[in-house]
């Protein structure tokens, strides 16, 4: 495979799409439920000082899922290679990686598999393990998993709209998929549904401490999936972090307060250094 | 909390009051974190609360079960702000006096003018009754799904069965097709081998139309020089046609570009499959296959491909049917002609990628003319050196003669075959029963091929591959690796690319399969004629193979596998090998005191299957330098190696015994 076949392969495998005027690259990775989308109030305010890059993980957004491959994706580290795959194809280094939910966790295995790839990160509403275990307190025990795997699958594989495609396939009448509801995340139920328990049974803890690069940890004042403790226990295990306490509340600033959380940012990269206008 | 009140009153409409309040259906509004700021006594009167309960009190959050908070924040939310509404969400609503509502949430975001969110509004379904026939659908199309997959699985697991025996079934046969035979076993032979290339005909056929009902095959396009293809399509049936008596043609348009872009392979396997089709309904008279040029744009051309027989022809309201699966045109053609009926279905399927498909028009007892158009991109020369082997005979390929070759099978009865080809071939090699003595054989030794099976005990021949190709020398990530597999699984192929093997033989294949991808591979200046090595072969690197292994002198691992746990046959075997080990004892003695080359040459074959089936790798090492030193040693060498060759097969004898259950 010539090198042009697999950079061509990469960006149209991840739904990888590049803009902005700056030099150095931010890439924004979505979480669990959502795809590229999720940004589109964030990136305006970097795209002239940043080459931003977004793309889609497997089973997402517009990303190919055929080439999933349920062995790969069963630990995160599958989808910190992609990431690296991504970084490879592009040449990328030195570049700033903001990770919503899962994908700060995500960004934080990349960066300890190839260091050279990430300058800063940015974690929005991290947590390293959602389960309770002794002392940590992540928010979650085992069973309230599986009551999430149960309302995706009543959502992706019940009678709701958001499954519509997927029962009724429309192969006649593909204009009807598009207009169908919830388009902005669509995602492939099964492999949803690996994924929400991969993000939700991983225990990444020890890996937090490996990190070296300098991160930072948006926090938001009420949010069931990632309680406050585990943002400061994030924060705590990562030498080199800086912890945001925002006013919003929910899982997603970057959606209900993407003002609030681009300030954040701001804060953050001028404050170590970057030409941030 | 003032501001909230303001926006939740101007929100109240009077007229509508009563409509709202008993509605059908639930209602309620929230403020963008949720905070319920409006609800109708309907929804109130389901979940069982007063309306002070909840108002300015509670969110819509916290009426979902974990799990649907979850989902909320992870999915409702979000969507809720990119599109301003989300519908036929699906949640269970705790229940004040315990249990759950399943309901249906439609949500819409009101926003002001700046585009800032400012309300929720809410319209919840009762789906109590639904979700009932929903989950026993659900259940239903679960379980319709399994079986589907549980039947690719066995497909793909017979298959993979039949392959491994078959593989050996025709490898057999044409090994024995090479000795001296009389004409009855002649005969016999042949029948053989015509019903087993049937066989894996039928086999390959029903896992090819798996693979296009599972939607696994993709088109898989490189430059190929399109006369050539036809040519050797035409070569390969011409031994069929000339068995009938039937003339077989090519007619090609001078006009046709010499190079075109995609998938050869697949094209070649329509083709192949009309022209048998046409050679096995002709009796007599012509087959004829044409290719024709309809158009030619810049960079694509279209072309015309059309394949005409003189045969029993398909009557006319037979000729839609033939196209589906595990059809023929009538139901006496199965007993006369054979087949599965899939061959059409398969090719039409493979067009269908293409975007195009085979018509026909044909005349009962006249003949049959099959055709189809595809347009392809106009190539040039890129790769022309592979399509020089195409069609070209073994014989005509470089001499093999010199080749090192590291064969990792743990499979005996395939390292038998593929031995037994490699020998005649002159190739010197060495056998390796799983991935971890590969790998270790190849650190060892330099190769110029090396023969992986993917599927081995140990260490797979994926693993084996990458642990070679990490290797400190360049040499490793050139080394030609490979593998072969009897799997008819379908998602290898990435496995193989990501493993960075060279590429890959299908089990079973055929010999001059394994000839011209050996030779394909082997650059010919690496060849080297060295006679030394060729007094050690087969085994090139045997002494040093042993060292590695500090291991029981054998195992009888493979004999219970054979045996299948079956006690009483595994006793029979092993008294069986004892009464053969005491006799080899006395036979190879004399060989060697006699210094008689071709006795030792004939018993150290005889015995090196059941020898690899032990894995006594001593007693092998003690035969082979028994060989290579026959002819040179002194007598005291000889007597000394003599020594050693009977100690080495009493020990075997000793540890054969151990295993007898008496």
């Amino acid at each position: 495979m010539s090198s042009r076949v697999l950079f061509m392969d990469v960006l149209k495998r991840f739904n990888v799409k590049v803009f902005g005027e700056g030099e150095q690259y931010m890439l924004f990775a979505h979480g669990f439920g959502c795809d590229q989308h999720m940004w589109r109030y964030m990136t305006p305010a970097f795209e002239k000082q940043f080459k931003i890059l977004l793309f889609d993980y497997l089973g997402h957004g517009k990303s190919d899922s055929t080439a999933y491959q349920p062995e790969r994706y069963s630990s995160l580290q599958g989808y910190a290679d992609d990431v690296i795959s991504i970084c490879k194809a592009l040449s990328i280094h030195d570049a700033i990686f903001v990770g919503h939910s899962v994908s700060a966790m995500i960004g934080a295995l990349a960066a300890n598999k190839q260091p050279e790839v990430f300058d800063k990160l940015i974690m929005i509403g991290p947590s390293p393990c959602y389960i309770n275990e002794h002392e940590y307190h992540g928010g979650f025990s085992r069973e309230d998993i599986e009551s999430l795997l149960n309302s995706l699958e009543s959502n992706y594989l019940g009678w709701s709209s958001a499954m519509a495609p997927v029962i009724m396939g429309n192969p006649d009448r593909p204009q009807l998929g598009e207009e169908l509801e919830n388009s902005f995340c669509r995602t492939n139920p099964e492999i949803a549904r690996q994924f929400a328990q991969v993000t939700f049974l991983s225990d990444n803890r020890v890996d937090l401490a490996k990190l070296n690069v300098p991160t930072l940890v948006i926090q938001c004042s009420e949010d069931v999936i990632a309680p406050l403790e585990v943002g400061q226990y994030v924060a705590n295990q990562v030498q080199n972090s800086t912890l945001s306490i925002l006013e919003a509340t929910g899982h997603c600033p970057h959606l209900s307060e993407p003002d609030e959380t681009i300030a954040a940012i701001k804060d953050f990269l001028i404050v170590e250094g970057e030409p941030v206008g | 909390m003032d501001s909230e009140k303001y926006v939740a009153a101007s929100l109240i409409d009077e007229r509508a009051e009563d409509l709202y309040e008993n509605a059908p259906c639930g209602y309620l509004s929230t403020l963008p974190n949720g905070l319920i700021i409006k609800i109708n006594s309907t929804l109130l009167s389901w979940l069982g609360y007063d309306r002070e309960e909840v108002l300015f009190k509670k969110r819509l959050q916290d009426f979902f079960v974990i799990g649907g908070r979850m989902f909320y924040e992870t999915h409702h939310a979000p969507l809720l702000k990119m599109q301003g509404r989300v519908n036929e969400l699906n949640y269970d609503l705790l229940l004040k006096a315990g249990g759950v509502l399943p309901v249906l949430l439609n949500s819409i975001q009101l926003k002001d003018d700046a585009g800032v969110p400012q309300l929720n509004r809410v319209t919840v379904f009762n789906i109590i009754d639904r979700k009932k026939y929903e989950l026993e659908l659900l259940q239903a199309k679960k379980k319709a799904e399994e079986a589907a997959k549980a039947k690719a699985t066995f497909l793909s697991t017979v298959s993979h069965e039949f392959r491994t025996p078959l593989n050996a079934i025709i490898g057999i046969a044409s090994l024995l097709d090479k000795t001296d035979l009389t004409a009855q076993q002649a005969k016999y032979l042949d029948v053989l081998k015509f019903s087993s290339e049937n066989l894996l005909n039928l086999i390959n056929d029903i896992l090819d139309f798996s693979k296009v009902e599972a939607g696994k095959i993709v088109l898989e396009e490189k430059y190929f020089h399109i006369r050539h293809l036809l040519n050797s399509i035409l070569y390969s049936q011409q031994y069929k046609a000339q068995e009938k008596g039937i003339t077989l043609t090519l007619q090609l348009d001078d006009a046709l570009p010499e190079y075109m872009y995609g998938d050869s392979v697949k094209i070649g396997q329509v083709l192949t499959n009309l022209l048998s089709n046409a050679i096995k309904f002709t009796e007599n008279g012509l087959v004829s296959l044409q290719l024709q040029l309809l158009e030619q744009e810049e960079v694509t051309c279209k072309l015309l491909f059309k394949v005409i027989d003189t045969g029993i022809g398909i009557p006319e309201d037979q000729q839609a049917k033939i196209f589906e699966e595990f059809t023929q045109a009538s139901p006496e053609i199965n007993p006369v002609y054979g087949g599965t009926g899939l061959g059409l279905a398969i090719s039409q399927r493979l067009l269908s990628l293409f975007g195009s498909r085979i018509y026909v028009s044909s005349q009962s007892g006249v003949g049959s003319e099959f055709f189809f158009v595809i347009e392809l991109p106009v190539g040039q020369a890129e790769v022309t050196q592979e399509h020089k082997a195409i069609g070209s005979e073994p014989t005509a390929l470089k001499p093999l003669k010199g080749v090192r070759l590291l064969l990792a099978e743990d499979n005996e009865i395939n390292v038998f075959v593929v031995s037994e080809y490699l020998r005649q071939w002159g190739v010197y090699f060495d056998v390796a029963s799983n991935g971890a003595q590969a790998v270790e054989l190849a650190r060892q030794n330099t190769y110029d091929i090396v023969l992986m099976d993917l599927q081995m005990p140990v260490m797979d021949g994926y693993e084996a591959t990458r642990a070679i190709r990490s290797m400190e020398h360049e040499q490793y990530k050139r080394l030609p690796i490979i593998a072969f597999t009897a799997s008819a699984r379908f998602d290898y192929k990435d496995k193989i690319v990501a493993a960075e093997i060279t590429s890959l033989l299908t089990k079973p294949f055929r010999v001059e399969e394994l000839y011209a991808t050996i030779a394909k591979s082997v650059s010919l200046d690496s060849l080297e004629q060295d006679e030394e090595c060729d007094a050690k072969a087969p085994y090139l690197h045997l002494e040093e193979r042993e060292i590695h292994s500090g291991k029981a002198p054998i195992s009888i691992q493979e004999y219970i596998k054979v045996t299948r746990n079956n006690r009483d046959s595994l006793n029979r075997l092993l008294l069986l090998t004892i009464k053969h080990f005491e006799q080899y004892k006395v036979d190879f003695a004399k060989a060697l005191l006699n210094r008689d080359a071709k006795g030792m040459g004939d018993l150290a074959h005889k015995i090196k299957v059941t020898l690899q089936t032990l894995e006594a790798v001593k007693l092998q090492r003690v035969i082979a330098s028994g060989r290579s030193c026959l002819a040179t040693a002194d007598k005291a060498l000889l007597l000394q190696i003599n020594n050693e060759l009977q100690e080495a097969f009493d020990c075997v004898v000793v540890e054969l015994k151990k295993h007898l259950d008496v």
